[in-house]
């Protein structure tokens, strides 16, 4: 792990200097180069942290005390969040579906639109952009301070393995945290829409047929698609605020410097991540 | 202050080791050879600040040498895998003198944190014995604040706490009395005397005259850290 701290890639974006066509060239090979190291860098990480996260040695209690906590942090002090956040999606988008189909005398159409649009697509993305703002970036300004201030070189000195001590369940708990916080969203979301589509009686059926149609919606692949895309989403998520938060020199100002290098590396990768599961599944 | 000759055992060897103080290459190169047996205690008087880390890190085997071997309990770091290196650092403790602590965990948790990360020993064991090294080293409880509520003098004997806590082969000492001279001097001599007595190895670091001139201290080697070497001073 203190190797992979230490490396550090040149990722300026290319500038065309004074040899001009050929620098410019050259630049842009360089700075391809990099992303591409910096990708395999990334992917021998996660690799990583899959194969210690399956040893039942890399659990000991201190690790499972930290899980838990990060746990706490980053599901249970979000909850409340995600659950307005539901409220007023539902409110929006379920209301609207359920309003717009039943006005084109389409309401049958209610329950795939729905898994479509909510459990497919704006569930996962705006748990995962909640979970960036609210813990990727706590994340890495905890590492990063911690690495600034000499504690990861503490815990290497106390046989404590920062990446074991530090990634790992972090990593684990933003996956876990995503997967709980994407159901609970989608839930709130349903129920609010539900609830709001009655009080203003623009619902022609009853909950029990809205329940039954939605879920004979929900093939294999949506329930699937739910599992990989939060799970996917939150290690990655994790990961990149880890390694970006690690990888800071030395000062408090590379610190700012990389939270919004950090958050916007995230943001891009859950679009990534969301976006090819969809083509995919 | 030694044990018997019979029971002592090489704790940490310096075999014809060179250490360069900057890692990337460059900076001066220290020499040193060395070797403590259960029961000793070195002094170091250090000549620049930065010395006391390099060696301090050098004895954990996260210094890596330009030449020569550190073994530590007859292993060498070097050919560690890296499992059983950090098995074998959960046996030294250490008084840091830089980033001492985990600021979001309370003083106890950063206390008890490598005891509960490397043994199977029972929560209320392991509070028991930092109760009782809280006692001897001047504190009313366990200092169960967060480091940045506490002040100085406490954080450094939290710090001394931690590092005699569990019985470790090796302790490291960078600066211990700093902010509490000299009132902490004298539990600090018994827990080390009681640490040696039991075959452990003692590395007290200083830079401060007053510590390399006390007379309290059972040392059992005086050394002189300079910008070449590790130097052996008769007394």
């Amino acid at each position: 792990m203190t190797e992979s701290r230490e490396m550090t890639i040149d990722r300026k974006p290319p500038v065309v200097g004074e040899e001009g066509a050929v620098g410019f060239a050259g630049a842009v090979g360089k700075w391809v180069i990099a992303q591409i190291l910096g990708l395999i860098q990334f992917a021998a990480i996660a690799a990583a942290v899959v194969r210690q996260g399956l040893r039942p040695l890399t659990w000991r209690r201190t690790v499972r005390a930290e899980f838990m906590e990060q746990c706490h942090q980053i599901g249970v002090r979000a909850l409340p969040f995600i659950l307005i956040a539901g409220c007023i999606v539902g409110l929006g988008i379920v209301y609207q579906a359920i309003y717009w189909l039943r006005l084109f005398g389409q309401t049958e159409f209610t329950g795939p639109i729905l898994v479509l649009i909510l459990v497919r697509e704006i569930a996962p993305l705006f748990v995962a952009l909640i979970v960036i703002g609210r813990s990727g970036s706590v994340i890495l300004m905890e590492l990063g301070n911690m690495r600034i201030h000499g504690q990861l070189r503490m815990l290497d000195a106390q046989g404590i393995d920062p990446f074991l001590f530090l990634v790992i369940p972090r990593a684990a708990a933003v996956a876990v945290c995503m997967f709980s916080l994407t159901i609970a969203f989608i839930l709130v979301a349903l129920i609010s829409g539900i609830i709001a589509g009655n009080v203003l009686g623009s619902m022609e059926f009853t909950l029990y047929d809205f329940v039954f149609s939605f879920l004979a919606e929900m093939s294999l692949a949506e329930f699937a698609i739910i599992h990989l895309k939060s799970v996917l989403i939150g290690i990655v998520v994790a990961l990149i605020s880890s390694i970006t938060g690690f990888s800071i020199a030395g000062s408090r100002t590379d610190l700012l410097v990389a939270l919004p290098r950090g958050i916007t590396k995230s943001v891009l990768a859950t679009l990534f991540i969301s976006s090819m599961l969809t083509l995919l599944l | 202050m030694r044990t018997d000759i019979a029971e002592r055992r090489s704790i940490l060897r310096f075999d014809k080791v060179k250490l360069v103080t900057e890692q990337g290459g460059g900076g001066e190169t220290l020499d040193f050879e060395l070797e403590l047996f259960g029961g000793d205690l070195a002094l170091i008087n250090l000549e620049r600040p930065r010395f006391g880390s390099i060696l301090a890190d050098a004895c954990c085997g996260l210094h890596q040498t330009a030449a020569g071997s550190v073994f530590f309990l007859g292993k060498n770091w070097a050919t560690l895998p890296s499992d059983t290196a950090n098995a074998l650092r959960g046996r030294i403790g250490r008084v840091f003198n830089l980033g001492n602590w985990i600021n979001r965990m309370t003083l106890l948790e950063n206390i008890l944190l490598p005891q509960l990360h490397h043994t199977r020993r029972q929560y209320s064991e392991l509070r028991d014995e930092a109760a009782q090294l809280a006692e001897d080293f001047g504190l009313p409880g366990l200092p169960t604040g967060y480091p940045d509520d506490v002040i100085r003098a406490d954080h450094q004997r939290a710090a001394c706490i931690r590092a005699f806590l569990g019985q470790p082969s090796l302790i490291l000492l960078e600066e211990p009395t700093l902010g509490v001279y000299p009132e902490i001097l004298p539990p600090l001599i018994n827990a080390i005397r009681n640490a040696c007595e039991r075959g452990a190895a003692v590395i007290w670091l200083t830079l401060e005259d007053q510590v390399w001139n006390e007379s309290l201290l059972p040392a059992t080697y005086r050394f002189r850290l300079t910008a070449r070497k590790l130097m052996e001073v008769m007394r």
